[in-house]
Parts: structure tokens; C-alpha cells; sequence
């Protein structure tokens, strides 16, 4: 098991450099100018050339990658916004905690009611329970995030005066984000699980177990949940990453200081050190979140822990 | 002997604790209590040497002062940290500031301070705009400096004086991150919390004027505390105006503003703002930009009382000349003259006597909605006398290195602004220095090299000069001035009773008239 997650961990590493490595190449090729931006239209060609050697813009290809690998695999440093001259680290760890915890609780909401209400549809299959289910997942993953959110303000912020339109100034300021972050997701783990169990729940020892008298209840979560669950980790695990990225959208709208807005405010700037830093840290949150999917899989699945434990059976 | 001696020194302190107290409060009698103003950008951070990026050229002067500024438009600079300013030489100044400015902690400002600012400053090239024409600064004794500047420009002086936040160089060396969120300028406003991606909020705690300093709109002190927050989303900012959330906002969506005029507790200011929109020709060789003919036949093409009505309900500014109407030498006797007004007939014959072929002409502007309406119109209006154009509309980050490949556009419509003077609103675009030896429209023109040179020149530059030198842009129609947009402020009118403005048509909140 030790040797599995070890493995996986190393695994991280390729995938750090090709995150950098690719972003990196994305946005050198890209025809945008920081200098330009920097010191607005109608600049003169000798001050953008400044700029960028200022910037450190004009050396090649190999040369600013090495560069930025240096002090970033060397000294931690993700370099600091050329627009603001603020480093980019310091900014982001500023930050972050607002967008993980958007991040988190939406993933909280997701299973706890992505799951049950699965299990619901699937145990009361073409009944009213189920069709109501059904629908209900299928307008929340029909709706869109952006719309969804902004409807969220008008009712309970501009109209009700309930909660907060924007900003991070409390608790309450994050259920209006949460919600409009998870709705579609939750509405997608419904889906799966329901999915899921239905596939389980005709198998041949759910039918075993209910003809040896166990209950619904015991048949439903002793039984046929935990076989049901690998696909729906495998789901709730990618869809941290649609939720991260969702957050750009959302923190926008909200006007949360997250990494979604770092990162939009980079890329319209044409600010590579900040574009770099947000996807750079992105990335390694959703490959430690798929490492944990990974290791959440050895626990669910016997067959994977024996596959990777010390002791083998001896034919 | 000794306690009475304490007790002398504590009744001392009391009473002079009281004083400032009471000094303070009358001061702050008739100041209004809490304003919270909406920027549109984010602003990670607020220290002095970085430029105003973001939010912070909104929030500049509540935080920083300057040695002078052009308080208001059409103005000549009056002097705030400076005290006085004598020319000794030709692009040399001593200037004298006053003996008793300190910043928010209480640091002394002395003429160290002051070059230490203006030498840092001047070595980053964020500050070109404002210093372009300066040179290096010396320090003469505790309170006067020497500035030496590279020319004598029109207008060079005021940018350097306005251009500069001052700090103690002291405090600034000692801890120059802490300045990223808790700045210490001079202006009496200390950034009591800082929320990056949210906002800051800025505190009165009185500053170092005393009857001596002029009075200035850009660093008035109306109000206790000022909260900026940062809010992109124009739903957003029309949500948090009607719930109470915010006082004032710039950046209201165009849809939004006449629901603002008619809604009760809300008043719409409106004001001409700096930029000019402004249609530059390419001008490079086998374009058709580079036939005067085909230039005037798109300038009379143009229907710009329409385009004001259409995109800004008559509310813009329709400059006839390469120029802002507020600037200092705009000359008001232009507004008479023919200034290629719209003329249908008058475009035709112009193209029949030009070089163009029928092919289509390309558009570039960013990718801004008010810009792709105006661009929309210029492209009907051209259909109209047989011109094939379409838009080639381009996102910020990219439209400037499309404005240097003179391959890719024919017109490029684009804002631009100045402050003070039409020589420097020319140098966004007829430099030839500047742009490689040719202006951004790739033309070359030593007349109008000339012309640009000797405006900007204190010593040859005149009232005569100008007009002059704007009567041959016009002839040549190098460029052609559309409109100049007009700039909205929505604001709380139960709070406030009337807002202030700066040079640039941004809102002063720290100026603003309250209802208290």
C-alpha cells in the first residue's frame, strides 16, 4: 500500500514540470505584449523595449524557461507581477484559502447531496420519487453556472435582502457562491449514482442477499453503496477540477478574491507570472486531489489494497 | 518636589492631548462619516514606485501627495509639497517645499525624501509618462532641491511635479513591502485595512497642511473614512448601489444609468472624460490610407453627430481637432470651423479622386462594445460612398502589438488621451522618434516632425504654433478625432451632495459634498 501511494507520488513530478512547461510554451507563443499593456496605448517602441528587457521578455525561448524553472524549482519563487510589481506567491497563498474553501464546502454539498438523493431515485426507480429525482438533475446540469449565479443575487441579495452580493465580509457570504458552484454537480453525482446503484442493485448477490431475508436498508447500504462507489469517487474526483475551474467564473460575478480572479486579471494583462503561478498551483491541487482518489480507491476496493499489499497469497 | 514636577508634565500632556483632541474633533466637525466608493479594477497593491496600476490611480491622491498637480482642468499646476518653484536655467528648477510636511506615521519630509522619490521613480520606466522629460534631482540643503530635466518641454514641468508620490525615504527603505498594503503618505489618509481582491479602507487622521498650504480639490478632506472595493461585475455594482452596499460608482453599465437618473436617492453625474476616440490612418506605402484623398473621403464619410447620438445620447464632446476641448490650448474658435463635417458628396468626390480599388479595409480597435458600436456605424457610413470595411476587433492585451504590424489594419480606432497640452496628446501617435521613424500610422512627414517638436518646445512653443500646427494635421488628415465619450457617476444623493472631480474626470471622494 506504502509502495502504491509512494509511486503515485512520484508520478506528481512529471506532472508538475509538464504543467509549467506547457503553460509556459502556451503563453510565450501567445501574441499578447506585457509591455504594451503596462504602459497603455500609444507607448513608444523604445519604452516597451525597456520594458520587456526590464521584464526580462527578449531572451529566447530555452532561456526565460530555464529561467523560470530556476527560480521556481531552486528558490520557491514564482517570479512577481509585472503589472504590480507584488509576488506572485504572496498574492496567491493570500488568496487561496477563499477559493479552497468555496472549493471545499461546494464538494461538501455535492456529496451530501449528490449521493442520497442518487440512492433515492435509484430505490424508488420509475416512481413519482424517482421522475422528480430525475428532472431535478437534469435542469440542474442543464442550468448555466454564470446564470444561476446572478439569479441567486437577485433573489436572495437584491430582493430578499437575505445574504450578501459580494465580497468575503462573512459566513453568509459564502453560501450564495457554494450553492451556485455545486448545484450542477450535484445534480451530475445524482445522475451517476443513481447510474450506478441501478447497475449494482441487479447483481446477482443484492438478489442473494434479499432472498437471505436482509433489510432494504442493509441490502441498499451495506451491499450495494460500496460496490457502487468506485466510478462515483472516480466522479466526485474530477469534478473538483470543473468546480476549481468554476470558480473563475463565480468569484468574478461575487467579487471574491480568489485565484479565479488573480488568474483573470493575468490573463487579461498578459501578467505570465501570475497566469503561471494560479495554473501552476490549480494543477497541483487537482493532481493531489487525484492522488487522494487514488489511495480513496485502495480503501474502497478490497481487490486494489490485496493487488498492493506486501503479503501475497502464495498459489 | 519631584511629584509635583510629574504632575505637572501629566497635566501638560492632558492638556495637550485635549487640544489635538479638540483641535481634531472641530476639524472633523463638519466632515462626513464613511463614503464607500466602487473601482473597477482589482489593486493587489497600493505602494508608491509599482504606477498606478489597477484601482489605484482612482485612489492616488487620497493615499499619496505630490510636490504639485494640475488640480483642475484646463489648469496650471499649483503646488502642494513644493513651495515654492524658480527657473534658474534652461530645464533647471529649484524648487522649495515646505519645512513641516510629515507622513501619516510622522516622519519628517525633507528634500532627501524628495530625491530619493523622484531618483527611484526615475528609473522605472512605469513612470515614463510623467517623466520622460527629467533627468535627475539634487538636493541643495534640508528643504530645497534642484531639479534638472533632459528639455525644456510644454507641459514637462507640471508632469514631473504631479507625477511622483512622496515618502520618507526612511520609513519606505525600513520595510518597502509593508507599502504594498499599508502605505504612508502625506495626504492625512492612513489605509487602516487592506482585503486583497476586496478592497482597502483609507481613515482621516489629519495632515501636516496649515494656512500657508493651498487649498486643492485632489487633496481635500471631506470625509472621515473612505472604503474602496473592487467590484468588476457592472450587475454587481448596480446591486450593491441599490442595496446600499456602495455610494458611488464610475464604472455603472451604460443600460443601468436611466434607471439610476429616475430612481429616487440616486443622482447620474455626467462629465467629458480625458480620452479622445480617435481613427488613425496607416499611412505605409500601397495602403489606402497613404492617399490624402482616400483619407478626407472616410473623414467625410463620418456622420460623428450621429455616432454621439446613437452610442451616447448626445452626450459626448465633438472636438474639431486633434485635441481634447480641455485641454490649455484648445482653441475654442475650432468648434466653427469645418472640421470635415459630414458630407456625403464631398466624401465621393474625394474617393473618385483617390487610389482605392475596392478592397476591403480592416478596422482595428479593441474589444471593447462601445468601440465595436462606433466601429459599426464607420462601417456603414463607408458602405455608403463604396468603401468595403469591416471590423478586426482584438482583445487589450493584443491590440497594440497589432497597431505595430502595418499589415494589419487600415484605420485603427482607438482612445487616447492628454492632460494638459495638444503637443502631448500628439505624441501618442505623430512621434517619429518614437515610433521607429515614422509615426504609429507609419507615415513619414518632416513637417509634421517639425511642427510636433516645436510645440512641445517651451521655447518656440506658442498659441500661434499650435494652431498652425493643428491646421496641417487637418489638412492631412492623419488622424481624425470622432468624439470625445462622455464619463458617469452614479452616486448616493441622500449621502451625498454633490461629487467632486480631478483632472483626469475621476471621482474625489475625499472631495465630495455630504449631507451631514
Amino acid at each position: 500500500m506504502t509502495k502504491y501511494v509512494l509511486k503515485r507520488i512520484i508520478w506528481l513530478i512529471p506532472v508538475f514540470f509538464g504543467i509549467v512547461i506547457l503553460i509556459f510554451s502556451i503563453i510565450y507563443i501567445s501574441p499578447s505584449d506585457p509591455a504594451a499593456i503596462i504602459l497603455g496605448p500609444g507607448s513608444s517602441l523604445q519604452d516597451k523595449e525597456r520594458i520587456r528587457e526590464e521584464l526580462g521578455l527578449n531572451g529566447t525561448y530555452f532561456q526565460q524557461l530555464g529561467n523560470y524553472l530556476y527560480n521556481l524549482c531552486v528558490h520557491g519563487d514564482f517570479g512577481d507581477s509585472y503589472v504590480t510589481q507584488v509576488p506572485v506567491i504572496s498574492s496567491i497563498l493570500q488568496r487561496l484559502p477563499n477559493t479552497l474553501l468555496i472549493g471545499s464546502i461546494s464538494m461538501v454539498l455535492v456529496v451530501i447531496c449528490g449521493i442520497p438523493l442518487g440512492i433515492f431515485a435509484a430505490t424508488h426507480q420509475n416512481k413519482l420519487g424517482d421522475n422528480i429525482a430525475t428532472l431535478a438533475a437534469l435542469i440542474g446540469v442543464s442550468i448555466p453556472q454564470f446564470w444561476l449565479a446572478l439569479m441567486l443575487v437577485v433573489v436572495f441579495s437584491s430582493k430578499l435582502h437575505w445574504l450578501p452580493a459580494f465580497g468575503v465580509s462573512s459566513w453568509k457570504s459564502y453560501i450564495l457562491p457554494c450553492i451556485a458552484v455545486s448545484v450542477s454537480t450535484i445534480a451530475g453525482l445524482t445522475r451517476q449514482t443513481r447510474s450506478s446503484m441501478l447497475e449494482v442493485i441487479r447483481s446477482d448477490y443484492i438478489t442473494t442477499a434479499r432472498a437471505k431475508g436482509v433489510s432494504d436498508r442493509a441490502v441498499t447500504y451495506k451491499h450495494a453503496l460500496p460496490n457502487a462507489l468506485m466510478p462515483l469517487i472516480t466522479y466526485v474526483g474530477s469534478e473538483l477540477g470543473v468546480i476549481l475551474g468554476g470558480t473563475v467564473v463565480i468569484e468574478t460575478i461575487f467579487t471574491i478574491p480568489g485565484i479565479g480572479t488573480y488568474m483573470t486579471s493575468g490573463i487579461n494583462n498578459s501578467d505570465l507570472p501570475v497566469v503561471e503561478g494560479c495554473v501552476i498551483i490549480l494543477g497541483m491541487t487537482f493532481s493531489i486531489v487525484m492522488l487522494l482518489v487514488d489511495i480513496a480507491y485502495a480503501f474502497a476496493d478490497p481487490r486494489i489494497r490485496e493487488q498492493y499489499s506486501k503479503k501475497k497469497r502464495k498459489n | 518636589m519631584r511629584k509635583k514636577l510629574n504632575k505637572a508634565i501629566a497635566l501638560a500632556l492632558t492638556a495637550a492631548m485635549t487640544f489635538s483632541m479638540v483641535s481634531y474633533a472641530s476639524e472633523t466637525d463638519d466632515m462626513g462619516e464613511e463614503v464607500t466608493m466602487i473601482l473597477g479594477y482589482d489593486t493587489p497593491s497600493l505602494a508608491p514606485f509599482y504606477g498606478q496600476s489597477g484601482g489605484l490611480k482612482y485612489a492616488f491622491n487620497t493615499i499619496y501627495e505630490t510636490l504639485g498637480i494640475m488640480d483642475q482642468r484646463g489648469e496650471e499646476l499649483t503646488l502642494v509639497i513644493a513651495k515654492s518653484v524658480e527657473q534658474v536655467d534652461d530645464g533647471q528648477y529649484e524648487i522649495e517645499i515646505w519645512d513641516n510636511v510629515y507622513d501619516t506615521d510622522g516622519n519628517h519630509i525633507t528634500a532627501e525624501d524628495i530625491v530619493y522619490c523622484y531618483e527611484t521613480c526615475g528609473e522605472l520606466t512605469v513612470f515614463t509618462n510623467f517623466l520622460s522629460a527629467y533627468d535627475h534631482m539634487e538636493q541643495i540643503d534640508d528643504y530645497t532641491v534642484m531639479l534638472y530635466m533632459k528639455e525644456e518641454r510644454v507641459g514637462a514641468l507640471m508632469s514631473i511635479m504631479e507625477g511622483v508620490p512622496i515618502v520618507s525615504k526612511a520609513a519606505y527603505e525600513a520595510d518597502p513591502d509593508s507599502y504594498i498594503q499599508t502605505p504612508k503618505g502625506t495626504t492625512g489618509y492612513v489605509v487602516t485595512s487592506f482585503s486583497e481582491g476586496y478592497g482597502f479602507t483609507c481613515e482621516w487622521v489629519g495632515n501636516w497642511h496649515d494656512e500657508g498650504q493651498a487649498e486643492t480639490i485632489s487633496f481635500a478632506h471631506t470625509v472621515k473614512t473612505i472604503n474602496y472595493i473592487y467590484i468588476t461585475e457592472t450587475s454587481q455594482v448596480r446591486m450593491a448601489l441599490e442595496n446600499g452596499e456602495a455610494d458611488v460608482a464610475y464604472n455603472v453599465a451604460t443600460d443601468d444609468l436611466d434607471y439610476f437618473a429616475e430612481a429616487d436617492g440616486f443622482e447620474v453625474s455626467s462629465d467629458i472624460d480625458n480620452r479622445v476616440t480617435q481613427l488613425l490612418y496607416n499611412g505605409s506605402e500601397g495602403t489606402p490610407g497613404a492617399d490624402i484623398h482616400f483619407r478626407k473621403a472616410v473623414a467625410y464619410a463620418i456622420n460623428r453627430e450621429e455616432i454621439n447620438q446613437f452610442v451616447y445620447a448626445g452626450a459626448a464632446a465633438l472636438p474639431n481637432a486633434v485635441s481634447g476641448i480641455y485641454l490649455i490650448d484648445y482653441n475654442p474658435d475650432w468648434d466653427e470651423e469645418n472640421y470635415y463635417d459630414y458630407d456625403v458628396d464631398m466624401a465621393i468626390e474625394e474617393l473618385e479622386q483617390s487610389t482605392y480599388n475596392g478592397e476591403t479595409i480592416e478596422i482595428l480597435m479593441s474589444n471593447s462594445d462601445t468601440l465595436k458600436s462606433i466601429g459599426t456605424l464607420i462601417v456603414t457610413y463607408l458602405e455608403a460612398i463604396g468603401i468595403t470595411a469591416e471590423i478586426y476587433a482584438v482583445e487589450d492585451a493584443v491590440v497594440e502589438n497589432n497597431a505595430e504590424d502595418p499589415t494589419c489594419w487600415d484605420l485603427y480606432l482607438s482612445p487616447r488621451g492628454a492632460e494638459d497640452y495638444i503637443g502631448n496628446m500628439w505624441k501618442h501617435f505623430a512621434d517619429q522618434d518614437a515610433f521607429g521613424g515614422t509615426t504609429q500610422g507609419f507615415v513619414k512627414d518632416d513637417t509634421l516632425q517639425e511642427y510636433f517638436e516645436t510645440m512641445l518646445a517651451t521655447a518656440t512653443y506658442s498659441q500661434d504654433l499650435v494652431n498652425e500646427a493643428t491646421e496641417y494635421l487637418n489638412e492631412n488628415c492623419y488622424v481624425y478625432t470622432i468624439l470625445q465619450a462622455p464619463s458617469y457617476c452614479v452616486y448616493n444623493s441622500d449621502k451625498i451632495a454633490s461629487i467632486a472631480l480631478n483632472y483626469k474626470a475621476y471621482p474625489l471622494p475625499n472631495a465630495f459634498t455630504y449631507n451631514y
